[in-house]
C-alpha cells in the first residue's frame, strides 16, 4: 500500500543551507573567544625513536607563549576506540612510532609566536630501526614497535560452512591478490578543536568530531576529569567520512593546553598535517579466491588479508573484521573463510573511512566475480542476478536480510545504462580510444553495528519538546557532518507529529543538553537515530492526544495528527492545534510536553566472539553501480563518462539528500579512489602533502551520474528507511575497473588505476598474445 | 639512521604546524625606473613579486625567505601586449595567464600559447599568475615556456647598469634556476612575427583535467609550404622531461624539408624521445614519460598539421 | 619589521589597518576583520576555499598579500546577500541541494559569481573550467553545476 506522507519523501533544502550559503555558520576555526590562544603540535620527524629528553626551556621563555606541554602534563593515559587495545597517548613520552607522532605542544598569543616556540623545543631522539612493510614487520627479528614480542596486533580467522568442499564443487575458480593503499580523507575543513578550561575546573570543547558523546567519555578517561566537568559541542563539520570518529589527539592536546594555560586554545591542523600525520584508510593486501558452479552460483570464497595497522591501535580490528564479513554477506555465499593479519608498522595509522574496509574488499570480490563470469561465459549482470541476495534470507554468517532490493538495483541500472547494447557494441571509438561498461554491487550494514567502543552496544536517543507556541525542539545526540542528518531527523519528527518541517528546531551534538548517541558512523544515523526520533515523536504524540482526547471528549484511537493540528478523524472541523494542546498541558495541567525515544539497534547482536556468527545489523543496504569509461590505449588515461547508481535506501526520507550522497560518493570519492588517490609513503614519510600531488577529482573530472532510489520499505527502519552514506562510494571503483576490462581487456589489481598501470597491463596482454 | 642528520631535520619539520613567513620589507614601485633602482639597492636578498602564485607559496614554505619584496604590479607598461607589426609582439611580464588565454592579440597569432596558459592550475591561479612569473620561476614543468621556445621568444632583461636581450632557451640553468641576475628585472617578452602557414599546438599530459603540473608537456610549431604538404619549419620543445624546459632541435630538424607523412612524424617523435632526459618522481616514472614524449609528439605533429592544412579528422 | 598601512574596501566598507607585509589577504579578512565566511582549506592556493573577488576577479586570497591588495575592492561571501535578499546564486545553491558540509560553498559562490559576471550564459565546459579550482569532497559538483545553469540568461 502506497503511503502518502506530508513531509517524508519530499525534496527539501537542508535546514542549515541558508547559514552555509551566507557564510554565517561558524566552524571550529571561525570560533573566537576572549583571550583565545593558538596551539601548535610538535611532531616527530622520525618514524621510530626513543625520546631521550625534551627541553622546553627556550620555548617557554618566548614572550607571548602561555603553555608548553609534554606527556608530563597529562595523566599519561593510553587511549583507543576499544580501551582494551589502548596503546596510543596524546603526547608520547617514551617512544615515537611514526613520522608525525605527537611529542609536545605549545599555546601562544598568535600563530607566529606558537611556531617560533615550537622551533625552540629541543628533543633528543635515539633513532631506532624502523619497519614500513607489514610483511616485513611480521617476520621474527623485525623491529619491535610496541611492548609485545610480535608486531602482529591481531591474527584472526572465521570459517562458515566448508570452504574446501565448496571449492571441490566449483566448476570455476579464480584467485588473485589485490592491493589498496593509504588514502587520505581530504575533508575540505582540516581537523581542529577549541578547548576552554575555565578556572572553576570545567572544560568546554568545540570539536570537529563525528561522535560528540563518545568524545566526552574519551576525554574524561584520557584527562582524568569526570564527565560532569566536560561539555562537548560538535561544531559544524566541513566533511568527515570517518576522519573525525573517536577522539583525535588534537582534541585532547587542545584540552591539555587549555588546562595548562587556563585560557581557551584553538588547535587546527594545517593541510600539510592533514596529509602527513592524520589517520588514513587502512592499507590492505588481499589474497582472494572465489569458486562458482556452472550455473553461476558462487559456492565458496576465501581471503587472507594483511592490514597495515600503522603505529598505534585505533579501529583496525573492526575494519579488518568488517571487510572479511562482507565475504559472507554479499551474495550469501555458503562456504566462507577469512583470515586476517593486522600488523604494526612505523607508518601513520589508520582510522574509520567511508566504507570501513568494504571498498577494499568489494574491489577484490567484484572484479574477481567478473573473472568468474567470463570463465563461465556469463555476463556480469547475469551472474549477479543469479547470486543476488533475496529479502527474508539468511547468510551463512547469521546475517538476517530483511528488506533487500539488490535485484531491482541491478535491473534498474542495467536497463538505464542500456547494458546489453553497450556490452555487445563497438569498443573502438577512435584510433586510440576504447569504450567500455562495467558493473559492481555491494552490501553494507544500514543501522551501524554493535561494537561501539568495546561496549557491545549501538544506541541513539532523542528528546522532543513541544514549545508553548507549538514549535518543536528536537534534541538528538547525533552528529551533523554535512551529510544532512539534522534535516532527515527533523523530517521524521515532523512527519510523525504532523507538524510543518519549518516548525522543527534541531539541537544536536551538544553533550550538555542532548541525550547520548553513538554518533555518525556506519551509515547508522538515519536508521538508529531516526528510530529514536520517531519513538520520541510518537511518545509526544501520545501525550498530545491525551490532552486533546480530554478537551474534545474523543477516544484516543479516533485522533490523528496533521497540518499542525490534532483532528478527530473524519470530522475536519473538530480539532485542537498543537500549540493549543501544548499550552493547555503546560499551563493548565503543569505538564510540559516532553517525550523521549531510544533505539539500540535491537534486531542485531554482537557477533559471537569465537565464531563471528550473528546478525550484525538490523538492516542492510544494497546497491548496484554501472560505470562507462573511455580508455586511451596510448597514454593509459581513463576517462569516466557515466555512472548509473541504484541504491536500496528502504525509504528515501529526503530524496535530494540521498542523491547528494550518491553523487558525492561516486565522483568526489569513488572515482578518486579508483583512478587517482594514493598517499605515497616512503620510509614512513608521506611524500604528497598537498592537493596538487594528492589528487582528488575537480569539477572538470566529473561525469554524468544517474541515480535511482529503490524503496524496499524496511520493516525496522523509520518509515522504512535505511542509510546511504557509505554505500554511495563502496562499489564505484570496482565498477570502473569492470568497465576498463570491457574496454581494453585488462585488470588492474592495485588501486589507483593509474595510466602507467593501464599501459603496462595492455603491453603485457599484447606480449602474452604474441607468445 | 644518523642522529645528527635527524636532528638537522628536526628544524625543518616544524613545518608540521606550518611555517612562519619570515618578515620582509615591502615595496610597490610605481615606475620601472623606481623598480630598477630598488632592485639595484636590495641585491640578492630581494624577490620580485608578480602574481605571487609561486613566490607566496615558496615564502610560506620557507623555500625562499627574501628580506625584501618588490611588487611589480603598479608598473603599467608591464601589463601591455603590443603588436609592433613586422617587429613582432611584445608581451609585458605581468600579463596574466588569464589574459594570455583570452586576449585576441594572443589567441589569433599564437593560439597554442593561449592553450598552454589555459592549462595552468586553476582559474584563480590564472587570474593572478603571470607569464613573467612563469618564466622567472624557471620550473622545467612550466607550461608557457615550451611554446615560447618554439616561437623563438627573446627576453628583455634590465638592471641599473645594462639592458640585454637573450633567447628564452638560454635563460635556464636548472630546476628553478635561471640566469636572471640578482639586480635584473624581466621587462618584456619579444615574439617575432611568424611566417605564413605556421601554427602551433601544446599538449599537456596530466592525470586530472585541472590543478595539474605536467607529467609531460609537448609544444610544436610547424610551418608548411604553399601546398601544405611539406614542412619548411619545425620547432619542438618539451616540459617536465629534463632539468630545464627542453628545446628539441634534432627532432625539429627531422621534419624540415620532408613531407608530413606518418613515418617522418614517427621519426621526429622518436628523436624527441631520445632528446628527453626525464626522471622518475611523484608524478610519473622516467619510462612512462619517455613513452609519452613519443605519443604526444606524434599526436601534436598530426594535429598541428591538420590545423594548418584545415583538414578535419 | 615595520607594519605597513593599507586601505581596503571589503563588501563596500572601507577599512584602514596596519599589517605586517607577510599577512595574507585571507588572514586579514578572517583574523583582523573577523569575516570568517571565507575559509582556509589549504593556505597554498590549491583548494579554492579562500576564493574572494579582488577588483572583480576570483582569486585565492591565501596567495594575495594584504599589502598587495592595498587600494583594492574585495567581495567575500558575506557581501553577496543577506537572508532577506539572498544573491540569486545563494538561492539557487540552496534550492538545488548544492550545499552539503558547506565548507567549499563560500568559495564556490564567489567563483560562480565571477563566472556569471563575465559570462551570463556559460556552457557546461565554461562552468567546469571556472570552478575547477574549487575542490569539493562531499558533493560531487553536479548540483552546483545545475544551480549555476539555472541562472544562465539565455
Amino acid at each position: 500500500m502506497e503511503e502518502t506522507y506530508q513531509v517524508i519523501g519530499k525534496r527539501v533544502p537542508r535546514l542549515d543551507a541558508l547559514s552555509k550559503a551566507m557564510g554565517d555558520l561558524r566552524y571550529v576555526s571561525d570560533i573566537q573567544l576572549p583571550g583565545i590562544l593558538i596551539g601548535k603540535v610538535l611532531r616527530s620527524p622520525l618514524p621510530h625513536a626513543k625520546i631521550l629528553q625534551i627541553d622546553i626551556s627556550r620555548a617557554i621563555r618566548i614572550a607571548g607563549v602561555k603553555a608548553v606541554v609534554t606527556a608530563a602534563d597529562t595523566p599519561r593515559r593510553k587511549f583507543c576506540m576499544n580501551p582494551a587495545w589502548a596503546n596510543n597517548m596524546l603526547l608520547q613520552d617514551e617512544k615515537v612510532r611514526y613520522v608525525g607522532d605527537q611529542v609536545a605542544a605549545v599555546a601562544a598569543i598568535d600563530e607566529d609566536t606558537a611556531l617560533e616556540a615550537l622551533s625552540l623545543i629541543k628533543v633528543d631522539y635515539e633513532p631506532l630501526p624502523a619497519v614500513f612493510d607489514p610483511e616485513e614487520a611480521m617476520k621474527p627479528g623485525a623491529p619491535r614497535i610496541h611492548q609485545e614480542e610480535s608486531n602482529i596486533a591481531l591474527h584472526g580467522s572465521r570459517n562458515f560452512g566448508d570452504v574446501e568442499q565448496g571449492f571441490r564443487e566449483a566448476n570455476s575458480i579464480c584467485e588473485g591478490t589485490y592491493y589498496s593503499p593509504a588514502i587520505a580523507h581530504c575533508c575540505m575543513e582540516p581537523r581542529g578543536c577549541v578547548a576552554d578550561y575555565d578556572r572553576s575546573g570545567k572544560l568546554t570543547v568545540w570539536s570537529t568530531t563525528q561522535t560528540p558523546h563518545p568524545l566526552r567519555e574519551e576525554l574524561s578517561e584520557v584527562l582524568g576529569l569526570p564527565q560532569s566537568k566536560i561539555s562537548v559541542f560538535q561544531a559544524p563539520v566541513g566533511g568527515a567520512f570517518g576522519a573525525r570518529m573517536g577522539m583525535d589527539p588534537i582534541d585532547g592536546i587542545a584540552a591539555v593546553l587549555s588546562m595548562k594555560s587556563q585560557r581557551p586554545v584553538k588547535v587546527i591542523n594545517t593541510r600539510e598535517e592533514e596529509f602527513l600525520s592524520s589517520r588514513i584508510r587502512y592499507p590492505m593486501k588481499i589474497w582472494i579466491r572465489s569458486g562458482a558452479k556452472k550455473n553461476g552460483r558462487l559456492v565458496a570464497r576465501e581471503i587472507k588479508v594483511i592490514t597495515d595497522n600503522g603505529a598505534y591501535n585505533h579501529e583496525g580490528q573492526y575494519i579488518m573484521g568488517n571487510a572479511g564479513s562482507k565475504l559472507a554477506q554479499l551474495y550469501a555465499v555458503p562456504n566462507i573463510r577469512y583470515e586476517g593479519l593486522l600488523v604494526y608498522t612505523n607508518n601513520v595509522y589508520g582510522g574509520a573511512f567511508r566504507g570501513y574496509g568494504n571498498p577494499q574488499i568489494t574491489y577484490a570480490m567484484e572484479t574477481q566475480l567478473d573473472q568468474i563470469a567470463e570463465s563461465l561465459n556469463m555476463d556480469p549482470v547475469e551472474i549477479r542476478l543469479i547470486n543476488a541476495n533475496q529479502p527474508g534470507s539468511m547468510t551463512v554468517s547469521g546475517c538476517r536480510i530483511t528488506s533487500c532490493g539488490l535485484t531491482a538495483c541491478i535491473e534498474m541500472v542495467s536497463q538505464n545504462a542500456r547494458w546489453r547494447e553497450k556490452k555487445m557494441g563497438k569498443k573502438e571509438i577512435g584510433p586510440s580510444l576504447r569504450r567500455g561498461i562495467g558493473l559492481a554491487c555491494m552490501i553494507h550494514g544500514a543501522s551501524g553495528v554493535k561494537f561501539f567502543w568495546g561496549k557491545d552496544c549501538n544506541f541513539s536517543s532523542a528528546i522532543i519538546k513541544i514549545n508553548t507556541d507549538g514549535s518543536v525542539d528536537l534534541l538528538t545526540g547525533s552528529a551533523e557532518l554535512g551529510q544532512g542528518s539534522n534535516t532527515t531527523l527533523a523530517m521524521i519528527a515532523a512527519e510523525e507529529l504532523g507538524v510543518s518541517l519549518s516548525d522543527v528546531n534541531v539541537i544536536n551534538g551538544d553533550t550538555d543538553t542532548t541525550p547520548a548517541c553513538g554518533g555518525a558512523w556506519g551509515t547508522r544515523q538515519t536508521f538508529t537515530a531516526g528510530n529514536a526520533v520517531r519513538q520520541a515523536a510518537s511518545e509526544v504524540k501520545k501525550q498530545l492526544f491525551g490532552v486533546v482526547s480530554r478537551l474534545l471528549e474523543a477516544p484516543l484511537q479516533d485522533l490523528e495528527a496533521r497540518d499542525n493540528k490534532i483532528y478527530v478523524r473524519g470530522t475536519p472541523g473538530k480539532y485542537v492545534t498543537v500549540k493549543e494542546a501544548a499550552a493547555e498541558s503546560w499551563r493548565n495541567r503543569g505538564n510540559p510536553i516532553i517525550g523521549r525515544g531510544g533505539n539500540d539497534d535491537p534486531w542485531s547482536v554482537q557477533p559471537d566472539p569465537k565464531t563471528g556468527y550473528g546478525n550484525v545489523s538490523s538492516a542492510y543496504a544494497f546497491a548496484a553501480q554501472a560505470a562507462e569509461v573511455e580508455v586511451d590505449v596510448e597514454t593509459g588515461l581513463v576517462n569516466v563518462i557515466n555512472f548509473w547508481c541504484a541504491h536500496d535506501v528502504g525509504k528515501a526520507i529526503n530524496p535530494i539528500g540521498a542523491e547528494c550522497q550518491i553523487e558525492g560518493g561516486v565522483i568526489s570519492m569513488g572515482v578518486g579512489y579508483a583512478l587517482m588517490e594514493n598517499l605515497i609513503l616512503q620510509g614512513g614519510q608521506v611524500q604528497n602533502t598537498n592537493f596538487a600531488d594528492y589528487k582528488i577529482p575537480t569539477m572538470l573530472d566529473t561525469c554524468q551520474v544517474n541515480t535511482y532510489l529503490i524503496e524496499t520499505i524496511d520493516e525496522h527502519g523509520p518509515f522504512g528507511a535505511k542509510g546511504v552514506g557509505e554505500p554511495a562510494m563502496i562499489p564505484s571503483a570496482a565498477a570502473v575497473a569492470s568497465a576498463i576490462y570491457d574496454a581494453v581487456g585488462i585488470w588492474v589489481t592495485e588501486v589507483p588505476i593509474t595510466p602507467e598501470k593501464v599501459l603496462k597491463a595492455i603491453k603485457e596482454k599484447q606480449r602474452a598474445k604474441e607468445q | 639512521m644518523n642522529l645528527q642528520k635527524c636532528l638537522d631535520q628536526t628544524k625543518k619539520w616544524t613545518r608540521f604546524g606550518g611555517e612562519q613567513m619570515k618578515d620582509f620589507q615591502y615595496f610597490s614601485p610605481g615606475s620601472l625606473s623606481e623598480a630598477i633602482s630598488l632592485a639595484a639597492h636590495s641585491g640578492p636578498e630581494a624577490a620580485l613579486l608578480a602574481g605571487g602564485t609561486d613566490l607566496v607559496v615558496q615564502m610560506k614554505r620557507n623555500d625562499r625567505f627574501p628580506s625584501c619584496v618588490i611588487n611589480l604590479k603598479r608598473i603599467s607598461e608591464f601589463l601591455r601586449i603590443d603588436d609592433r607589426q613586422e617587429r613582432g609582439t611584445l608581451i609585458g611580464p605581468l600579463v596574466t595567464h588569464h589574459t594570455l588565454a583570452e586576449s585576441p592579440a594572443i589567441r589569433e597569432k599564437f593560439d597554442f600559447l593561449s592553450e598552454a596558459a589555459l592549462s595552468i592550475g586553476t582559474f584563480q591561479i590564472r587570474e593572478r599568475g603571470t607569464i613573467g612569473g612563469n618564466i622567472c620561476n624557471g620550473s622545467p614543468a612550466a607550461d608557457t615556456i615550451p611554446p615560447l621556445i618554439c616561437l623563438g621568444a627573446k627576453l628583455r632583461l634590465r638592471s641599473s647598469s645594462e639592458e640585454r636581450v637573450i633567447a628564452i632557451e638560454d635563460f635556464f640553468e636548472g630546476p628553478q634556476k635561471t640566469r636572471l641576475k640578482s639586480d635584473e628585472i624581466l621587462t618584456g617578452i619579444e615574439i617575432p612575427i611568424l611566417p605564413p602557414r605556421t601554427r602551433g599546438i601544446y599538449l599537456k599530459l596530466g592525470r586530472r583535467k585541472a590543478l595539474e603540473i605536467a607529467v609531460v608537456g609537448v609544444a610544436v610549431l610547424l610551418t608548411l609550404d604553399e601546398r601544405q604538404m611539406t614542412c619548411t619549419g619545425a620547432r619542438i620543445a618539451l616540459a617536465s622531461v629534463a632539468p630545464i624546459p627542453l628545446p628539441c632541435p634534432r627532432a625539429g630538424a627531422v621534419l624540415v624539408g620532408q613531407k608530413m607523412e606518418n613515418k617522418v612524424i614517427e621519426q621526429a617523435a622518436r628523436v624527441a624521445q631520445e632528446e628527453s632526459v626525464p626522471i622518475s618522481d611523484l608524478r610519473g616514472t622516467a619510462e612512462y614519460r619517455r613513452q609519452m614524449v613519443y605519443v604526444l609528439t606524434k599526436r601534436a605533429l598530426n594535429e598541428v598539421h591538420r590545423k594548418i592544412a584545415g583538414v578535419n579528422n | 619589521m615595520a607594519k605597513v598601512p593599507i586601505t581596503i574596501s571589503v563588501n563596500g566598507d572601507t577599512y584602514e589597518a596596519l599589517v605586517k607585509p607577510s599577512t595574507t589577504l585571507l588572514d586579514f579578512l578572517r583574523e583582523h576583520l573577523f569575516l570568517t565566511g571565507t575559509k582556509k582549506g589549504c593556505d597554498t592556493g590549491e583548494c579554492g576555499a579562500c576564493t574572494v573577488l579582488l577588483d572583480g576577479r576570483a582569486v585565492n586570497s591565501c596567495l594575495v598579500l594584504a599589502v598587495d591588495a592595498n587600494g583594492g575592492q574585495v567581495t567575500t561571501v558575506e557581501g553577496l546577500g543577506d537572508p532577506e535578499h539572498p544573491h540569486p546564486l545563494q538561492k539557487a545553491f540552496i534550492e538545488h541541494g548544492a550545499i552539503q558540509c558547506g565548507y567549499c560553498t563560500p568559495g564556490m559562490l564567489i567563483s560562480s559569481k565571477a563566472l556569471l559576471d563575465r559570462s551570463p550564459n556559460p556552457s557546461e565546459t565554461e562552468i567546469k573550467t571556472a570552478l575547477a579550482g574549487n575542490l569539493c569532497r562531499c558533493g560531487g559538483y553536479l548540483k552546483i553545476i545545475e544551480a549555476i545553469k539555472s541562472l544562465a540568461k539565455v
